[in-house]
């Protein structure tokens, strides 16, 4: 059985925050403070979603060592197209694009469920392409 | 009953009333993309975001809180997100809510099998934090927001 991402440890609920942007509500603030300061955000955010990305991607590579293997269950596969997708959305969010297209191919790959000869080729070469552009710097 | 926050007076006219504080209620399993969505439209938009992780709390937290919008991820564990506009429309308290499905599923303007749902509109991921504020505004339809540069 493929290991699922940890689930989020905190209970579902609102995520509530201080009402109104950080700063209060004091003198309105410009457009490029707020851009400034959310781009800083996202580096910080980024360098997290960088870690859990590779996580995801070691997680797809034993997937597919699994249907080279000819062992890949079917909820194991659903999972793999879910870390796939879940790849699509945050490696592209944080600065990876290239990543986050190849993860969108593994997406159909493994959404598929056909692993014939030149599709597991094809999905190693990609798997280990997304695990080198994740490795690199956000280029996006 | 949404909860107004009055910003302070506009700088070009203190005379002017303060405007109103949007409130988002962004939906979506993934905390990281939950915590930079946050960022984006609170620092860009200015606006008050209430996150959750799944969209059964979705439809709790709506109807507690009436958000003026509702941004909302598609594919979840549990309920995904036409599952949970379905159960949102049913709601008298929160039919009317506008939505904007945010989706790594399809190209935002290819979407025929939502038609139905009535959506304000579709942001693809993976999606730009910069301009998230002002992608959502120009789909609700939500004037000059996010904040003028001359706030």
């Amino acid at each position: 059985m493929l290991t699922a991402d940890e689930p989020d440890p905190r209970p579902a609920g609102p995520d509530d925050v201080a009402a109104g942007p950080p700063g209060g509500t004091g003198a309105p603030r410009h457009a490029d403070d707020g851009q400034s300061e959310l781009d800083g955000v996202v580096r910080t955010i980024g360098r997290r979603a960088r870690r859990t990305n590779l996580t995801r991607a070691a997680q797809l590579c034993t997937a597919l060592s699994r249907a080279e293997a000819g062992e890949l269950d079917p909820i194991a596969r659903q999972q793999a197209t879910e870390l796939a997708h879940q790849l699509v959305g945050s490696a592209g969010t944080f600065g990876f694009g290239a990543a986050s297209e190849l993860a969108g191919q593994l997406e159909d790959f493994f959404g598929a469920g056909v692993f014939d000869e030149p599709g597991l080729q094809a999905a190693r070469r990609q798997l280990e392409a997304l695990g080198d552009q994740l490795q690199g710097e956000p280029s996006d | 009953m949404t909860t107004l926050d009055p910003q302070p007076a506009d700088r070009a006219d203190p005379a002017r009333p303060a405007r109103p504080t949007r409130h988002v209620l962004v939906v979506d399993d993934d905390e990281l993309l939950r915590e930079v969505a946050r960022a984006a439209l609170e620092l860009v938009g200015g606006w008050r975001v209430t996150t959750v992780l799944s969209g059964a709390e979705a439809q709790r937290q709506a109807q507690a809180l009436r958000p003026d919008a509702i941004l909302l991820d598609v594919m979840m564990p549990g309920l995904d997100g036409p599952g949970t506009v379905s159960g949102l429309r049913q709601d008298d308290r929160t039919r009317d809510i506008p939505i904007v499905f945010l989706t790594a599923k399809l190209p935002a303007g290819d979407h025929p099998a939502w038609n139905h749902l009535d959506l304000a509109g579709v942001i693809s991921k993976p999606f730009d934090p910069m301009t998230l504020a002002a992608d959502m505004a120009h789909l609700l339809g939500w004037g000059s927001e996010p904040r003028d540069a001359d706030g």
